[in-house]
């Protein structure tokens, strides 16, 4: 028998016995249901995770920290709080060990393979004071990072990938509320006043309020105030000179160049001392990828976990419909049927019962996609990603790997109809 | 031709041993109607499948066209079954579900016969037993008459050397079974094929060109009634030189 032949005589018997075969399919659509979806969803948070990853970070960037607890930082607790003239100051005086120095850093920016090197510097003001303005407000600042993308309120924002000029300072839109509004702030000079803690002396630095942003919704952002990094600079000199910080550095990002990767960049850093906590962008967003993936494994798992529920309904079935099928067996037996072909019959059957199950879970978890994407984006807020992208080339090996799998559950019964004596199963009644 | 030589069928083993045939000894010319007739446990069924290919003889042998079947090969016996025999059966066996051209197919696609030629065969197939015009229904929607026929056409449609018909018309009544009587000797005279009719039906029996009688695995008369050139020699073992 031919296997053209072979397969159309399995789908026809599939189709006299409708109910059953959608039945026994349902049980591998569940299956297939469930991991297409939770391949879909791995996929779409990969997406996800890529697009964050460039909205905030350069691939080829290398962070730099003296130590890797670098998410706490010097500085704690509210980002924004009134000015207290008693507790001014306090929380520098700790930060000393937490710093690269003048050396290291140059030695950083002298290594083959690192195209430039920028310096972070963190200013922790006394108060910020709008010009014009009596509220005077306690805010951490950091140095403006062109990789990281926000969105205009109000003013001028520089594109993505261009840094704010020497002179200028861009603020949160929280920060303009509270200063007295964004449409109001822009334009104004902001007033930072530092103090310089062996002297006493405080100073005020004033800059140009350029812009008010919000945050992107992928923004990484941590940030109420943006300085520019000649800004940064000259307020830290002030505020450490003759301190144990001056020339010192919380950390610097290397951006290595077109002839090596982020990777040999932090080989060499850490050549040179292996106490640096260095992390690639990479590195960075790998744990995200390993929640996804965890995730993506469990609900994959739950799937596979029903797959095999619906194969022993294939292999169930398929025994009954060889039973009901006696008869006819025994009929392409005794007209010279191999046994070959008989149990291929039944296997090809079962594939196709794998094929419609595939289809339907593959179809129905599409559709769940269709009406969930446009759900999951206006429940977190981010617009134009869809968090469940299907892939057809993946659904396609999906439908192939279930007929497989199909196929393999037919095999028992299959053998079982090949096995068949003709004349005993000719005498059933 | 098919010659059968000191054929025997024991079941079972060891003490439990059942002699379904004993020392048959035939030999069917091509183009001949036979009936084998006797009681049920007579062993005519067996003889049937024997002779066909269905089962194994467990002494003697059985030839058919010069091939001795007990040499083949299961999977030679199968090719053997699906190009030189043909069955009908009493309960027609033709798939319900399927449409009448479907069931036909299924010898052309057991010996894998091109689709272009296999449809002109079905064609010429489903005319000959007249249900041309049904080539597209389903094989429930037939009568039981209509169904022996659709039998008959599945039976001849490769264009088989011998035609076995186990009880074909135990299952019809007496007018539409004629008709199927008619159309099974009608073939057999115009195509050639050899016809082996199992039966207990004196009637079907005697319209066949010779009886070989059954009688507890053994061939107790084998006469040849309507043909004028051979008479029939009773008591003899049956063997038509």
């Amino acid at each position: 028998m031919k296997y053209l032949d072979s397969i159309k005589r399995a789908g026809r018997s599939l189709r006299n016995a409708k109910g059953r075969t959608i039945l026994t399919s349902m049980a591998i659509g569940v299956g297939a249901f469930t991991i297409t979806l939770a391949v879909a969803a791995g996929l779409g948070s990969r997406d996800f995770v890529d697009e964050f990853l460039t909205s905030n970070i350069n691939p080829n960037a290398v962070n730099v920290f003296k130590e890797s607890d670098v998410t706490t930082g010097p500085f704690g607790g509210e980002s924004i709080s009134e000015y207290d003239p008693d507790t001014a100051g306090e929380a520098q005086t700790e930060i000393g060990e937490f710093t690269l120095s003048q050396e290291q850093v140059d030695t950083i920016a002298g290594l083959d393979g690192v195209a430039e090197t920028y310096i972070e510097y963190m200013v922790q003001p006394n108060y910020i004071q709008l010009e014009g303005g009596d509220e005077r407000l306690v805010v951490s600042t950091a140095t403006h990072d062109p990789d990281i993308s926000l969105s205009e309120v109000a003013g001028d924002l520089p594109e993505k990938g261009t840094a704010i000029n020497d002179d200028e300072v861009i603020i949160s839109k929280d920060l303009a509320d509270q200063l007295g509004g964004a449409d109001a702030a822009v334009d104004l000079q902001l007033l930072i006043n530092v103090t310089n803690p062996v002297s006493g002396q405080s100073q005020d630095f004033r800059y140009d309020v350029v812009a008010v942003f919000e945050p992107s919704s992928l923004a990484l952002s941590f940030g109420e105030m943006y300085i520019s990094a000649a800004g940064g600079r000259e307020m830290s000199s002030f505020i450490n000179q003759g301190t144990e910080m001056e020339g010192r550095y919380y950390g610097i990002v290397a951006i290595a160049d077109d002839t090596s990767t982020p990777d040999d960049v932090k080989t060499a850093i850490q050549d040179i001392d292996d106490s640096l906590a260095v992390q690639t962008a990479e590195e960075l967003t790998g744990s995200l990828f390993t929640i996804v993936n965890i995730i993506m494994g469990i609900v994959v798992g739950f799937g596979v976990i029903a797959l095999i529920a619906a194969v022993f309904g294939i292999i169930n079935t398929q025994y009954i419909s060889v039973l009901e099928r006696t008869r006819e067996i025994g009929l392409m037996k005794a007209l010279g049927m191999r046994g070959r072909h008989v149990r291929r019959l039944f296997q090809l059957e079962a594939a196709w019962i794998g094929v419609l199950g595939g289809l339907i879970g593959a179809g129905l978890a599409w559709l769940a996609g269709l009406f969930l994407n446009p759900w999951i984006a206006e429940l977190t807020g981010l617009d134009n990603i869809n968090l469940l992208v299907f892939n057809p080339l993946a659904i396609l090996g999906l439908i192939v790997l279930l007929a497989i799998i199909a196929m393999l559950a037919g095999w028992f019964p299959s053998r079982k109809a090949s096995s068949l004596d003709p004349i005993e199963a000719l005498r059933t009644e | 031709m098919i010659e059968v030589n000191n054929l025997g069928k024991v079941y079972g083993k060891k003490k439990n041993t059942f002699t379904a045939l004993e020392d048959i000894n035939l030999t069917i010319a091509t183009g001949e109607s036979v009936a084998i007739v006797g009681k049920s446990g007579s062993g005519k069924s067996t003889l049937m499948h024997v002779m066909s290919g269905l089962d194994r003889a467990t002494s003697g042998d059985v030839s058919v066209d010069g091939r001795k079947l007990a040499d083949m090969k299961q999977k030679q016996l199968d090719t053997f079954r699906s190009e030189k025999i043909g069955f009908i059966f009493q309960s027609f066996f033709v798939q319900a579900n399927e449409t009448c051209a479907q069931n036909v197919a299924l010898p052309l696609e057991i010996t894998k016969m091109p689709r272009a030629e296999r449809k002109q065969r079905i064609e010429s197939a489903l005319k000959i037993v007249g249900l041309d015009d049904k080539a597209n229904q389903k094989a429930k929607n037939l009568s039981g008459g209509q169904k022996q026929r659709l039998a008959i056409a599945r039976a001849i449609v490769s264009k088989p050397s011998v035609i076995f018909a186990d009880e074909p018309t135990g299952n019809l009544d007496s007018v539409t079974g004629e008709k199927i009587e008619d159309l099974l000797f009608g073939l057999n005279k115009k195509s050639g094929s050899t016809l082996i009719v199992v039966t207990h039906d004196d009637d079907l029996a005697a319209r066949c060109d010779r009886q070989i009688v059954l009688r507890d695995g053994r061939v107790v008369s084998d006469t040849t009634s309507s043909s004028p050139k051979q008479p029939a020699k009773p008591g003899h073992k049956g063997v038509r030189s």
